[in-house]
């Protein structure tokens, strides 16, 4: 094989061409890559730093656990009915619980529901 | 654009692209410096002018992230080609899986492409050689590319292909006999 002549096929050039203008659009378009890929690995390795803020902002200050508590009970206290049909109850009842122990009957707690407070707590406890 | 560098050249380039303060002005030098090298090695493989700008960008992006890897053992130049080379083949085999290719006619690809490409403005004689390379199998077509347009000496083509000098005498050899079959045949 060291005898053996190196070939010749009459051009030692492929006729291939590049177009005008290549090489430096070409580096240009790979800068703009690689800043891509950098920018990419960047975020990459934030996420730990976000995903801290995003929890605590998820959690709930402690004065809104208060109040969501205090309406609750609030609730429960507004529509108890044993507390609200107290005879001795001030003027400012519920007319809503008042229907609810008299009368089960939705028609008639609804036409309950239309009178005002003292109409009913008159018409119910005070003696004529 | 100085296609090649010389030893002290290349060791300054290789301690800039190994320091992490200089490694984007340096890989931007060095881009600069091998581009077209890189483009013609795999213009020569894959043929179509497109093909070609798509695997080099693919070529230095690997470099880019594979930076780390590179410790200034091999050449720069041969750290590239190597990486060019991988690159190229993997696109073809992937255009070959696309193009659902058989096993018998792996090179009509390259056929075609020849024929299409508006970036050719050669002879026949040169549309010849290249058809007739575009028989060879890829590596056997790499290795005869490197030696007879590159004169590429065969160390660097070993270090480049991982194969032995002697290996690759041979394939250049069983290469130029096919190129000059398949010109002979075209003349009768």
């Amino acid at each position: 094989m060291n005898d053996w002549k190196e070939p010749d096929f009459g051009t030692r050039e492929t006729g291939m061409k590049v177009p005008d203008g290549f090489f430096a659009d070409f580096q240009q378009s790979l800068e703009l890559k690689i800043d891509e890929l950098e920018a990419r690995k960047v975020r990459e390795e934030a996420p730990s730093i976000l995903s801290e803020q995003q929890h605590r902002s998820h959690r709930l200050p402690w004065w809104s656990v208060a109040a969501s508590v205090a309406l609750i009970a609030g609730l429960f206290v507004w529509f108890n009915p044993a507390k609200t049909t107290d005879p001795n109850a001030p003027e400012s009842y519920m007319p809503v619980a008042e229907a609810m122990v008299e009368n089960s009957d939705l028609s008639e707690s609804m036409m309950l529901a239309s009178l005002s407070d003292y109409d009913i707590y008159e018409a119910l406890y005070v003696e004529d | 654009m100085s296609k090649t560098t010389n030893a002290s050249e290349e060791a300054q380039l290789t301690a800039l692209l190994t320091d992490p303060e200089t490694r984007r002005s340096a890989f931007t030098r060095m881009v600069g410096i091998y581009q077209e090298q890189l483009y013609w090695q795999i213009r020569k493989l894959l043929i179509s002018h497109d093909d070609t700008a798509d695997v080099l960008q693919n070529t230095f992006l690997k470099a880019w992230t594979n930076l780390d890897s590179f410790r200034g053992d091999a050449k720069i130049s041969t750290w590239l080609y190597t990486i060019a080379h991988n690159e190229s083949i993997t696109f073809l085999q992937k255009r070959q899986a696309e193009q659902d290719m058989t096993q018998s006619d792996p090179e009509g690809y390259l056929m075609d492409q020849l024929q299409a490409d508006k970036y050719f403005d050669g002879d026949e004689t040169q549309r010849t050689l290249l058809m007739a390379i575009a028989t060879l199998p890829a590596k056997q077509r790499q290795v005869f590319n490197m030696r007879y347009f590159d004169d590429m000496p065969y160390e660097q083509i070993s270090e480049i292909l991982n194969t032995s000098v002697g290996a690759l005498k041979a394939s250049y050899h069983f290469a130029a006999e096919k190129i000059a079959d398949y010109f002979h045949n075209r003349e009768l």
